[in-house]
């Protein structure tokens, strides 16, 4: 956020500083959405509830580190972003509307394709879109933020 | 100046970089004057994002020029050409 300008030097940096790196919010921006794959195939795969469990809990944790990776911006009112960050984030938002629709359209359509198959694949679906809908705008935004810079001269 | 993620709108070209480092000022610490974050700074100084009017002025302010001087849609003529020409 707009207070939070502390870089620690390059040789001592946290997890925390290195998770904003743009190669590490573009391989959890690629989790995120290969975690919802990989739950939606395993749902398909076994005809059990409970093999969603470990996917839900890393799912989670996926975007727990994602929107951390870019510093919460998604989830920010505009009083705590600055302008730069307000105009990635809209443009996450925008961007992610047309992408959403396409994948609940797509989504949609599968859940009445398989209206007969087993109910746990169905769940699976409408987990995963929902998964993959609700995290676009972070997902974008991880995606498309620049590299970040330090503060040397 | 309307805001900008690069690719969004016009190219601003800019000398920020440059002036900064000339009055020994961090990223940081002119973040910090304008009330922006640092990251900030530097996407403007890589031409990655295009400021408002507003905080182009706060930076103008910050280093003592006009901000036509830190800004430009036209790519500024090399420091030499302009040292020459003033004479």
């Amino acid at each position: 956020m707009r207070s939070d300008t502390s870089m620690a030097p390059a040789s001592g940096r946290t997890w925390r500083d290195r998770i904003h790196t743009q190669r590490n919010r573009r391989i959890l921006a690629a989790l995120y959405v290969a975690n919802l794959v990989a739950m939606l195939l395993a749902t398909w795969l076994v005809d059990s509830y409970w093999v969603a469990l470990p996917f839900g809990a890393l799912w989670v944790a996926l975007m727990v580190l994602t929107t951390l990776s870019i510093r919460g911006i998604t989830n920010e009112g505009s009083v705590a972003l600055d302008e730069q960050q307000i105009a990635f984030r809209n443009a996450g938002y925008k961007d992610a509307y047309w992408i959403g629709v396409g994948v609940a359209f797509v989504g949609g359509v599968l859940m009445s394709a398989l209206s007969d198959s087993d109910t746990v694949f169905e769940v699976g679906l409408f987990i995963g879109a929902w998964g993959i809908v609700t995290g676009l705008p972070t997902l974008i935004v991880a995606w498309t933020l620049p590299p970040e810079v330090d503060d040397e001269q | 100046m309307s805001s900008s993620r690069k690719g969004d709108g016009p190219r601003i070209h800019t000398r920020l970089p440059m002036l900064r480092v000339e009055r020994d000022i961090s990223r940081k610490q002119l973040a910090e004057q304008v009330g922006v974050h640092l990251q900030t700074i530097g996407y403007i100084e890589r031409g990655e994002y295009t400021p408002s009017l507003e905080l182009g002025l706060k930076i103008a302010h910050v280093l003592g020029l006009p901000v036509e001087a830190i800004f430009s849609l036209e790519p500024f003529a090399p420091l030499d050409a302009d040292a020459l020409t003033s004479r």
